[in-house]
């Protein structure tokens, strides 16, 4: 496409989108649902062309009112081939609008983004390094940058950001209309990925800027469409579990190995545990990449000093948080304070 | 005291007129003529806070959204004709006052300012401050289709009926002027804007196919008509498809685009007619003789005339220069005073 300025640094959006030799994204499609919120969605699309060149853009205008058309219509134009904008004249709801765009989308990899979110730049590519193997997404902004591990396994995704791989998507196919389209829901599709052998994780450098999200609906049908969500899910995948795990001091550091594989495997399917360590054993699990092998297996490293107190204080605060917790001893000889009993890892292995 | 600051500073500014339309604003200068003509857009940042911060203006407001995307939006503040948002359009009357002076200091202008006929007292006063505050010294509104006549070189200070069809981009105005009055006026919100959405509509309806603005623009410009002509017109219109989403060309007629436009100009045709009938018999004759004068964008819609023509039995003329005609006829009363003082509306 020509651009008639005569500018030596020509900003306008067919520039951006001319120099194909730089656009690294080109295994990309961007899905974006948009349904009204002019403003907002305009910011939310401008940034993703700006810091995502080469990648596809595919806007599934849910209904939106004619403010915003014509928002989407100017925008489109200068995109030509390089993005797909399709309309429903009804509201067909979130998951329906999301499905209809992952339908369409026929890339190595799909990514999600709502309009309420504003990607920053260099937050793509470590997304889609982090999708390689399943599905992926970004971590929230706060400026600082990641620690250690760059890409952490996760359970928990939101429809904000989330890239999804080609392979993913042809063996589990799309989201379950049936559930909410929220928690529910991305649990269901994770559960699914992962019964195939896909990973999904969270990527810390790929950082972006949530803004809030207006949920429509009032509480009670909220709370009745979770419920009925929950239940179906619960159904077909069991119940998730939070498990609250103590080794004792003097543990034999050769269990830990089985041990971080069997959360592994449970916090894959949902299940939550919480790993009190003394200093040094909070060491060997660092130094093995245990203490960030995925977020569902928080590690609390106790006090040097006073590390019963601080033990007994910290289940205390986690039992009162969390109903239906369940002590897990790494030594039989040894219980969490207040507990006469505790399962052992090969009954959570069950 | 203020009042000699004003009066010493209307000696080093210029008096002007101004067409404030939904689509464009003309603006006029006391001796030079039309000097501004651009679009009556806004380009707009939102704050944190939620309050928008106006970064440009008319012409450079356009470019501007082409090439830096972002929170950045358009947002024009005139709709259907009447001011939707004060402050921004201050702002925009601010931008064209200093423009036309080419400075920002020493600048109280007389101002005259052109008004929908149906304008309340509220908008009136509303309109006024809005000036004000951007300004101008003295402002005088007077009402579109009374600015219309003078700038068609109608006879409105004579007793004999003239009748005036202003189709701008917003509304159109009807209205029946003699002895310098508007004797009786009918307005409707359908304009050039709502016959490029029906366009639109008609091809989406038709054809699955998501055009913009500015091409239904420019299908109605080529090829729109109002009544059937000796031949039939195409275009070649460039979309996208509503269900793939991919860009996609099809081949549109002027017979289509006619039905497209059916409603509008019917709409038009419609108030029209009503305005004929409610005038007095007396100044109805007159107009029979004289004819109904067309004036606006709108009144350069192929065959247009002939429609009325035909409808109302009455000869129909096109203006001279139909889009300047509004500030043309502002324009004019600035070097009439005395003329100005009796057409503008009272406020």
């Amino acid at each position: 496409m020509f651009c008639s300025s005569a500018a030596v640094s020509c900003m306008c959006l067919c520039c951006m989108w001319e120099d194909k030799n730089a656009m690294p994204y080109s295994n990309a499609d961007i899905i974006v649902p948009v349904w009204n919120s002019p403003f907002e969605t305009r910011a939310c699309l401008a940034a993703i062309l700006e810091s995502a060149p080469g990648a596809r853009l595919i806007v599934v205008d849910n209904g939106s009112s004619r403010e915003t058309e014509r928002m989407l219509e100017e925008f489109s134009e200068p995109l030509g081939d390089n993005g797909l904008f399709v309309k429903s004249d009804r509201n067909l709801g979130l998951i329906r609008a999301i499905n209809m765009g992952l339908s369409l989308s026929d890339r190595a990899f799909a990514v999600l983004v709502r309009p309420h979110v504003l990607v920053s730049k260099g937050w793509l590519a470590p997304l889609l390094e982090a999708a390689q193997h399943g599905m992926a997404t970004s971590s929230v902004s706060t400026g600082a940058a990641s620690g250690s591990a760059a890409v952490v396994e996760t359970f928990d995704v939101t429809f904000s950001v989330l890239a999804l791989s080609r392979e993913l998507l042809r063996q589990i196919g799309s989201f379950d209309e049936g559930l909410d389209g929220g928690e529910w829901c991305l649990k269901d599709f994770v559960r699914r990925a992962w019964q195939q052998g896909y990973r999904t994780s969270l990527s810390l450098n790929s950082q972006v800027i949530v803004g809030a999200e207006t949920v429509f609906g009032s509480g009670e049908r909220l709370a009745e469409l979770a419920k009925n969500s929950s239940q179906e899910y619960h159904q077909r995948w069991g119940e998730a579990r939070c498990y609250a795990v103590y080794f004792g001091k003097q543990a034999d550091p050769a269990q830990f190995a089985d041990v971080a594989g069997i959360m592994l495997a449970a916090a894959r399917k949902g299940h939550r545990f919480n790993v009190f360590l003394h200093m040094k054993q909070h060491q060997q699990f660092a130094d093995a990449g245990w203490v960030s092998m995925h977020r569902s297996v928080e590690c609390h490293r106790l006090s040097r000093m006073f590390a019963g107190k601080d033990l007994e204080k910290r289940y205390a605060l986690l039992k009162s948080s969390c109903p239906g917790l369940i002590a897990v001893s790494g030594n039989e000889a040894v219980l969490l304070p207040g507990e006469t009993t505790a399962i052992t890892f090969s009954e959570v292995q069950q | 005291m203020l009042k000699i600051f004003d009066y010493l500073f209307g000696m080093f500014s210029n008096d002007l007129a101004i067409d404030l339309g939904t689509a464009n604003t003309l603006v006029y200068l006391k001796g030079k003529g039309i000097i501004v003509r651009e679009p009556s857009v806004v380009a707009v940042q939102r704050m944190p806070n939620g309050r928008q911060m106006v970064l440009k203006v008319g012409m450079e407001a356009k470019m501007m959204l082409g090439r830096t995307p972002g929170s950045i939006t358009a947002i024009r503040p005139m709709k259907d004709g009447v001011i939707a948002d004060f402050d921004i359009t201050e702002e925009m009357l601010r931008y064209f006052i200093q423009k036309v002076h080419n400075r920002k200091t020493l600048v109280r202008p007389r101002v005259v300012i052109c008004v929908p006929s149906g304008i309340t007292q509220v908008e009136k006063r509303a309109v006024k401050e809005s000036a004000e505050s951007a300004g101008a010294r003295e402002v005088y509104l007077i009402e579109e289709p009374m600015a219309a006549s003078i700038g068609a070189g109608l006879p409105i200070t004579e007793a004999s009926g003239n009748m005036i069809v202003d189709i701008g981009g917003g509304t159109t105005e009807v209205a029946v002027i003699s002895l310098a009055g508007i004797v009786y006026a009918q307005s409707t919100r359908m304009g050039g804007d709502k016959m490029d959405e029906a366009i639109v509509q008609y091809i989406r309806k038709k054809y699955n196919l998501q055009i913009g603005e500015r091409m239904a623009e420019s299908i109605k410009i080529e090829i729109g008509e109002a009544y059937p002509g000796p031949e039939l017109l195409s275009k070649q219109v460039k979309g996208r498809d509503l269900v793939s989403g991919i860009p996609k060309t099809i081949e549109v007629n002027s017979d289509e685009i006619r039905e497209a436009l059916k409603e509008p100009v019917n709409s038009i045709v419609d108030t029209v007619r009503i305005c004929l009938e409610k005038t007095p018999p007396e100044l109805a004759a007159d107009i029979v003789d004289k004819g109904i004068f067309l004036a606006g964008g709108g009144a350069m819609l192929r065959n247009l005339d002939m429609l009325l023509r035909e409808v109302t039995k009455v000869p129909v003329l096109i203006a001279e220069n139909p889009l300047d005609c509004v500030v043309l006829g502002s324009g004019k009363v600035l070097d009439e005073l005395n003329l100005l003082r009796r057409v503008a509306v009272p406020s």
